[in-house]
């Protein structure tokens, strides 16, 4: 209640801030603000750049709606409207009163174009956010992926300081941090496994997909929740002009998008979907068991909007996958998510823009055992409703306010085994576990002169387990210390935390700038996962008695160096990041229907620190990037190796990404990745022994060794159609893996089949040489 | 019930694996040498027979897989309000008791001291759970049939239980850990599911299965191994599993109640 409380008076004292700022400051400025959208979909465009010539302290970009507000004095301005990919407008306006602008800008669909407009970028140098990437959805579609099967997440594993968690693998770790870790909104909606078929391809359908960003140090105060890292994914609204089709046809999936207006330039929709058909391939084989095996994936996007009036706009927007797996009248195992996402834009005035967000996200997953005499299901879920509210407020021409707050109830149901009679399985329901996150976030963007801009906010957020069940704690070595039985929704337990958010960039020149962010993140949902890689089974739980909110600091320092006329872009950043509250499972434990899993778990430290450089020619028939990181990540726990410092699972100290794409002509596009990475952290084996006639192996420290370096090389090339055809096609091809090279999966021993008195290392690879068609289409 | 979901996981990983074009090869690598150490492997069941100790030491990864036998060791368990049995060592490393049998119910501790070091470690006898029948069945995943033992009994109802399944095959020790606990199956009849592969089971053969149960510690000493070879799906960091020894031996001690059946394959 209490708390409640504060968080009112938090919100009140804002709301008078926000006015009273605004009587102070009225009399002196007028106000611009509108939309920024794509001038051929009417797709609004997020993050797209606003700024006055010549005014260097003036400007500013849009937000996730594709508004804009900006406060000039009286008089006659230039404004520059751009955006990776577009044409950049330069319109001349006179302003003498509060003016609405929107801007409508052209996709440079011919790179000469972009060549042509020698206004070039350099948000980079200044903005004071650092530790962000950004993905133009363009380039994914060019970047050569297993199967052809394009993936913002395997595209974004090669941007430095983010690493793939394992081969074809969409999980991804962060600066040091775990693939839990990483906050994955699609639409604002968590998504709880981003992942298809185990992990090798991710939940987001690129086609649907309008913007991606990742924040991987320097979280804006309006994220929070996870230790690492946010990749905030935005679906496209539907084009607001026309009924666009587009589709392709791959060697793994199929996908179509419709897109349309419901009443032109007023309200859109957008229906994405795609399936995969391995289990088409299975229906013609030889073998009558293998049809009846079921084995396939889908994804299904949706969305509409409607602009009710010049201040309000509202989105509903939903999201729906899921795998299926099945053998033939023995086992059944599907799993998927579900999201959706309901939100209302409104302009209070022409500069405070409020946005109201009510979201849904389900995970679950069924198994089931048909296996007659042992028939059983095991259903599990988490699920979360969420009430979000954001404001933005442009002060003046120095200061943007962002704030608002955000309620998250979560339901955990960890397991059930449900079973016939004539099962020799019990029924087994393990306890609902819920809870309840508040979080209330201020932050201001300051542009204190022209050279210093600074970012700084505050972040407060609580977690409160709910009622509804037996609660334990456990000592140090996992023995029952107390069990106390709670009514529903009685608080158990809670935790308030401060997250400190602040960032600021000094612009030295027109091409360098020196940044630097400093921020605390804490995350109350944690997954245990007790195998080596991650598994649709993984389970959440959340702090309770026995653990506390995972807890991380974050500092860093970047120096940042555009050339040529921004053309080509230089960055290295160093970050330090020290965790608290981290957690580990014993050896020996049994997730699985587990009623006491926490029994099971100890808890230490973590420590991550790095240098990141990067270096990217963003224009031009040649462009692409290099990334190299350097870094170490490390976990204390007092229970393991001696309560020694040991390597984490995902310390990888040298990592390596080239990509490259190269456009020569109007209808060619050829591109290439190239990966190098040190090995996995992994314990070996030091000595073995015989028990009951099985080699046993004994371990030697925690990760102490490293399989063998990975890399690899990659290639595609894409055919544009003739342009300027209403019907457009294209043809991609890729070869994933070009030269064959046999990179470690795993690396298992074992007894020597054929001398059984001999032990080996046996390394399992997964992708040999893979080629790839997709022929794409759109009209 | 365990094994079956662990090895569907496995077979499932497995199939997408191969879909997925995998490959395996035999590679070298430099591994470190630990210290030898003293493995213990004692089973004291209700039987009324000799009963075994062995000691051997652990070697490095290149070396045989033959057991390294530790000789000129100490070896006595003591039954709780009961007489010591002592044992003597008859070929090196091999140690045995005269003929007795352990009681259900009862705590044994065996205390083993060998290169001036001291080792003890503690086991009670579950309750005897014998095995009602073998019987055969058949199941088929992604093309190919197996031939699959069930190992029937009758679970105790509300007290945990702990299975380890001895099997042997044609009268070779199949060297799987066929471990498993009553956690979803308690107070039931309980069909376990044996599977067996390399080589896969064929018509003829002569499968015969020891059912001893075990006490927890035992179970989580084989239970944390079979987790980090695999057999049940991806492997799990591996990490030595804690001995019920003291003192940094390796191995376990488990008095163990004792039933034994067999089939021959149809």
């Amino acid at each position: 209640m209490k708390r409640i409380f504060a968080f009112k008076v938090f919100i009140v004292l804002i709301l008078i801030y926000c006015s009273s700022a605004t009587v102070l400051f009225a009399q002196k400025n007028y106000t611009v603000n509108g939309i920024v959208k794509n001038a051929s979909t009417g797709e609004t465009l997020i993050g797209a750049s606003v700024k006055i010539s010549g005014v260097s302290q003036l400007g500013t970009s849009t937000n996730n709606y594709g508004f804009y507000s900006i406060n000039l004095p009286a008089g006659q301005y230039k404004f520059e409207i751009s955006y990776v990919g577009y044409v950049t407008q330069i319109k001349e306006l006179n302003i003498t009163a509060n003016t609405k602008q929107d801007f409508s800008i052209e996709e440079s669909n011919n790179l000469s174009e972009v060549v042509i407009t020698n206004i070039r970028r350099n948000e980079n140098l200044v903005k004071p956010q650092m530790g962000v990437e950004k993905l133009n959805v363009k380039d994914i579609q060019n970047i050569p992926v297993l199967f052809g099967e394009k993936d913002i997440l395997k595209t974004l594993q090669l941007l430095p300081g983010i690493k793939s968690a394992g081969e074809g693998n969409s999980g991804f770790y962060v600066r040091g941090g775990a693939t839990d870790q990483n906050l994955i909104l699609l639409d604002e909606a968590p998504v709880y496994n981003a992942s298809h078929l185990l992990g090798f391809f991710s939940t987001f359908n690129s086609d649907a997909i309008k913007d991606v960003t990742v924040y991987k140090g320097g979280m804006p105060a309006q994220y929070g929740g996870r230790l690492s890292s946010v990749l905030d994914v935005r679906m496209n609204d539907g084009n607001r002009k026309e009924t666009t089709f587009e589709g392709g046809i791959g060697l793994i999936s199929s996908r179509l998008k419709v897109e349309g207006p419901f009443v032109k330039d007023k309200s859109s929709f957008m229906i994405s979907g795609r399936r995969t058909y391995a289990d088409a391939f299975l229906a013609f084989a030889p073998d009558t068991s293998l049809r009846e095996n079921t084995l396939y994936f889908y994804d299904l996007n949706a969305k509409a909007n409607y602009q009710l009036d010049d201040k309000n706009t509202v989105y509903l927007s939903g999201y729906f996958g899921r795998d299926k797996l099945g053998l033939s009248n023995t086992f059944g195992f599907n799993w998927g998510n579900a999201t959706g996402t309901l939100r209302w834009n409104h302009l209070f005035s022409n500069r405070l823009f409020s946005n109201t967000s009510l979201i849904v996200s389900k995970y679950d997953y069924t198994i089931e055992n048909l296996l007659s005499g042992s028939e059983f299901k095991v259903n599990s879920s988490i699920s979360d409703f969420n009430l979000k509210q954001d404001f933005n407020f442009s002060l003046n021409n120095k200061h943007e306010l962002k704030f608002g707050f955000d309620a998250i109830h979560h339901t955990i149901a960890p397991g059930e085994i449900s079973s016939p009679s004539t099962s020799s399985v019990n029924e087994i329901k393990i306890e609902n576990r819920k809870g309840i996150e508040l979080a209330a976030y201020i932050s201001d963007q300051y542009n204190l002169s022209d050279k210093i801009k600074l970012v700084y906010g505050l972040r407060i957020s609580s977690f409160s387990l709910l009622g509804g069940g037996n609660f334990k704690t456990f000592d140090v070595d996992g023995i029952e210390t107390s069990s106390t039985f709670y009514k529903p929704g009685e608080i158990v337990k809670s935790y308030v935390n401060l997250e400190p958010r602040f960032s600021a960039s000094f612009q030295l020149d027109d091409t360098k700038s020196i940044k630097t962010s400093y921020t605390r993140n804490v995350q109350n949902l944690h997954l245990m996962s007790n195998s080596t890689a991650t598994s649709p089974t993984d389970l959440y739980i959340m702090n309770s008695l026995n653990t506390k909110p995972e807890l991380a600091d974050q500092f860093s320092l970047g120096y940042f160096n555009n050339f040529k006329d921004n053309d080509y872009e230089f960055s290295a950043e160093v970050y330090y990041k020290p965790m608290q509250n981290q957690i580990e499972y014993r050896n020996g434990t049994d997730l699985r229907g587990n009623q006491n899993v926490e029994a099971d778990l100890i808890y230490g430290k973590g420590r991550a620190y790095g240098l990141e450089l990067f270096f990217k020619k963003k224009y031009g028939k040649f462009n692409g990037w290099v990334g190299y990181t350097l870094s170490k990540t490390e976990r204390q726990f007092d229970l393991i190796s001696d309560g020694n410092w040991f390597n984490a699972r995902q310390d990888r100290p040298h990592d390596v990404s080239v990509v490259g794409i190269y456009k020569p002509g109007k209808r060619w596009i050829f591109s290439s990745t190239f990966v190098y990475s040190s090995g996995n952290a992994v314990t070996f084996p030091i000595g073995k022994y015989v028990l009951d006639g099985q080699t046993v192996f004994f371990y030697g420290e925690r990760n102490a060794n490293r399989t063998p370096d990975f890399h690899r090389l990659d290639v595609s090339a894409t055919l544009e159609g003739k342009p300027n055809k209403k019907f457009k096609s294209s043809w991609n091809f890729g070869i994933y893996n070009l030269y064959n090279r046999k990179n470690p999966f795993a690396i298992n021993f074992q007894d020597n089949p054929d001398n059984t008195t001999q032990t080996q290392a046996v390394q399992t690879s997964l992708f040999g040489i893979i080629p790839s068609v997709t022929w794409n289409f759109k009209f | 019930m365990k094994n079956f979901k662990q090895h569907l996981s496995f077979i499932i990983f497995a199939g997408l694996v191969i879909i997925f074009s995998s490959c395996e090869k035999v590679i070298d690598l430099k591994l470190d040498n630990a210290a030898p150490k003293i493995v213990v492997e004692a089973i004291l069941t209700d039987l009324d027979v000799r009963q075994i100790v062995s000691l051997s030491s652990t070697t490095n990864f290149e070396a045989n897989n033959t057991k390294v036998p530790v000789s000129g060791a100490t070896v006595t368990i003591k039954e709780e309000n009961g007489p010591t049995i002592t044992y003597s060592e008859v070929t090196p490393g091999n140690y045995v008791s005269t003929r007795y049998k352990g009681i259900p119910g009862k705590k044994y501790t065996i205390t083993v001291t060998a290169g001036g070091q001291t080792y003890v470690a503690i086991s009670t006898m579950p309750t005897p759970v014998p095995i009602k029948s073998l019987s055969q069945i058949e199941l088929s995943a992604f093309g190919e049939t197996r031939k699959v033992v069930q190992v029937n009994f009758n679970d105790p109802a509300g007290v945990a239980n702990y299975y380890y399944n001895r099997v042997f095959i044609n009268n070779f020790k199949n060297d799987r850990y066929y471990v498993d606990s009553d956690r979803f199956t308690d107070g039931r009849e309980v069909k376990n599911n044996i599977f067996i592969d390399e080589p896969e089971l064929v018509t003829g053969d002569k499968v015969k299965i020891q059912l001893l149960t075990i006490d927890e510690k035992v179970y989580k000493y084989l239970f944390s191994i079979t987790q980090i070879t695999g057999n049940g799906g991806p492997p799990t960091t591996p990490a030595n599993p804690e001995s019920n020894f003291n003192n940094g031996a390796l191995g376990f001690f488990s008095a163990s109640s004792f039933t034994v059946d067999s089939l021959v394959i149809k």
